[in-house]
């Protein structure tokens, strides 16, 4: 009895403690400020979320190794949340609706972000995306940020600089077909491109959808070769925009890649029957493809530890580390740490104090929540590395 | 011709997978939706021995059928033969076999995560252009060995004993107890070889449509569709309502449109059972 009362004894001061240690973190100095992630871990596109929240993470380690964001003087912490939403609609609203309390929720597509916008102002959180899609920004949503750029700022330059790399390779890039991902971000970037590709005298031989989770793209590039194109443009992520290559070399395509999304990475031979293949792609990548730029070779330098480097080579690392890095800014810059309109407001000063950046990030425009970024060209080695072909012409 | 040999390879992976589903709903009474996680076990276990061990293509697919086999064996043992003796067994056992699947992909996912993985096969990279027609030896291979496996699996139920013996649980359960055939066994039987038929096609497929936790879905959702529309007992209309829906699937989405590729298996599907309810392939019941 007595070594049970003992017992009891030390568990009650042991959860007296405890409950006094809880009682002074809520008491309210050093708060944490929450945000939440909504990215796939699982499912088909899983190395690219995976590589998502492995960015988010590395920022949020680094913030609260330097002691947390500054508030008015008072530190806290960053405490950043996943949820795995499989790249579906209906699980990002679920994942939504479980983060709604943080600060900013940060999805790594069109796909995560789109769901979360019927509700984002109404429960008062700044919602960033790496989406491209112009819907995004252009439905007056106040609380909306890119971390990249807006599909109809950039295409023009991506067929233009196409267009310069057919002169310099002297190819015949005249006829382009379509693989259209399925989401909003597919359409987008159709209608985007066929008018910035007609503009400059090419044509639309045909267009097919597809998704991140068929894996058996056989009968929409037979209907799309039937077209006889020069190229074709892809709008998926690096594992799938292999499975379209490979498969459409198998049928006998023998033009040009030009990729929407990705430009290279050593995982994307993984999944090529002929790794020869990579090197017809052509893709406009960001700032961060290129360590030449001083400020990215230090960064990749950082993260060179080998649990870094699928991610960094699908480029999305980055975009997860420097989300959350300008938004920690913009907190700190805001002096707030609950008021979201103050917070999105301060992401422009913020913006001034991270440059230059690893994404290239120039310009944020808080009345739409659109970004300039630099742009630039780059064809795939047959070893999964990128270059720039063009020598450097944005 | 291309959409033509598109539509015939396909068909033929899905009357592998429909031929496998029908062997074992037939003998177990269960609709063995874990045979999707037992396809995927294969194209994983055909991963690691050809990209890990650095072991031949053709050692590969013989570790895909054994590992699929072994988890056959065990989820029969463990799981179905419980079930079957409960009040409700068609009931239990469906839930039991998502169960399965469920389990089954989640811990592959747990353990190797849920990236895409290629099976390296020497016949990926040889391409065959004849008449027009350009494809992967891998392709061709899979749809040869996938007919060579229906086949040899009727030779199997139509030439020895044990087969003979599957084929009188499948007419007769009740008659095959009288007469001495044990069913236990038959169904062991019956899951080992359904489900090493299953490892091959994952071991199949794997080069070509890559190995991943979910594989298995998609392709068993179709050989799902297929033994439907071939009336659930007909096992050379299951081989043909595959080739039909393969090729269906294939013309579809060359000439109308692509966007609805996944959608023209259901609707086959809707229009067959409404002109033949009991399935393509059976003969009609007249009920007085």
């Amino acid at each position: 009895m007595k070594k049970r009362a003992i017992g009891y004894g030390l568990v009650l001061s042991l959860l007296g403690s405890l409950t006094a240690c809880g009682g002074s973190g809520s008491a309210g100095n050093d708060e944490p400020i929450k945000i939440g992630i909504i990215t796939p871990l699982t499912g088909n596109a899983a190395a690219y979320g995976s590589g998502f929240w492995l960015g988010v993470q590395a920022a949020e380690n680094e913030i609260n190794k330097s002691g947390g964001i500054l508030v008015n003087g008072k530190r806290h912490k960053l405490q950043a949340t996943v949820c795995d939403d499989q790249f579906v609609p209906s699980k990002s609203v679920s994942c939504g609706q479980k983060l709604s309390e943080s600060l900013m929720i940060y999805t790594p597509a069109t796909q995560s972000s789109f769901p979360l916008m019927g509700f984002n102002q109404k429960d008062d959180f700044i919602l960033m995306s790496t989406s491209q899609t112009p819907a995004f920004t252009s439905q007056g949503n106040k609380l909306v940020v890119r971390s990249t750029y807006n599909l109809e700022r950039q295409i023009p330059d991506l067929a233009r600089l196409v267009g310069e790399y057919a002169k310099k390779e002297k190819l015949t890039l005249k006829s382009v077909a379509i693989m259209e991902v399925g989401s909003d971000f597919g359409p987008a970037f159709t209608e985007a491109f066929s008018k910035a590709w007609k503009a400059g005298g090419g044509t639309i031989t045909g267009t097919a959808s597809y998704d991140t989770v068929t894996t058996d793209l056989t009968s929409q590039l037979t209907s799309l070769l039937r077209g006889n194109p020069d190229a074709i443009a892809i709008t998926t992520v690096c594992q799938s925009a292999a499975l379209v290559m490979d498969q459409a070399r198998h049928l006998g395509f023998k033009g040009t890649f030009i990729n929407a999304v990705c430009a290279g990475g050593t995982g994307m031979t993984k999944y090529m029957g002929n790794s020869e293949i990579i090197g017809s792609n052509i893709a406009t990548v960001k700032t961060n493809a290129f360590d030449s730029i001083p400020v990215v070779g230090a960064f990749h330098k950082k993260y060179s530890d080998e649990k870094y480097k699928s991610a960094i080579e699908q480029q999305i690392f980055e975009f997860g580390y420097f989300g959350v890095e300008w938004f920690a800014k913009a907190v700190s810059t805001a002096g707030t740490t609950s008021d979201s309109a103050k917070v999105h407001a301060a992401l422009e000063p913020a913006l001034q104090t991270l440059q230059p950046n690893i994404l290239g990030i120039t310009e944020y425009f808080p009345d739409t929540g659109d970004i300039e970024m630099t742009t630039y060209l780059a064809q795939t080695k047959p070893d999964g590395q990128s270059f720039d072909p063009l020598g450097g012409q944005k | 011709m291309q959409v033509l040999a598109n539509g015939l390879a396909l068909g033929a992976i899905y009357a592998l997978v429909a031929s496998c589903l029908l062997l074992i709903f037939g003998i177990l009474e269960i609709p063995d939706f874990a045979l999707g996680g037992r396809i995927m076990v294969g194209g994983y276990a055909g991963y690691f021995v050809a990209e890990n061990l650095g072991l031949h293509y053709w050692i590969a697919v013989v570790a895909a059928a054994l590992a699929a086999g072994l988890l056959g064996v065990v989820s029969e043992l463990a799981v179905y033969r419980w079930l079957r003796n409960t009040p409700r067994p068609l009931l239990s056992g469906f839930i039991g076999a998502l169960v399965l699947l469920t389990a089954t992909e989640i811990t592959v996912q747990l353990l190797f995560t849920a990236d895409f993985r290629k099976l390296p096969s020497p016949y990926e990279s040889q391409i065959l252009d004849f008449a027009g027609i350009r494809m992967t030896e891998q392709r061709l291979l899979a749809g040869v060995v996938a007919l060579v496996l229906i086949a040899a699996l009727h030779a199997y139920l139509r030439g020895t004993r044990g087969g003979r013996a599957m084929r009188a649980t499948l007419e007769d359960r009740r008659g095959a107890e009288i007469v001495g055939i044990s069913p236990a066994k038959t169904a062991l039987i019956a899951m080992l070889l359904g489900s090493c038929m299953a490892g091959v096609a994952g071991a199949l497929l794997g080069p070509m449509y890559l190995v991943y936790p979910t594989m298995g879905d998609a392709i068993l959702i179709k050989g799902l569709i297929v033994i439907v529309l071939a009336g659930m007992r007909s096992s050379l209309g299951a081989i043909s309502a595959a080739l039909l829906l393969g090729i269906a699937e294939s013309f579809g989405a060359s000439y109308l449109s692509v966007g609805f590729s996944d959608a023209y298996a259901f609707i086959f599907l809707i229009i067959a059972l409404m002109v033949r309810p009991n399935g393509l392939f059976t003969k009609s019941v007249l009920v007085r």
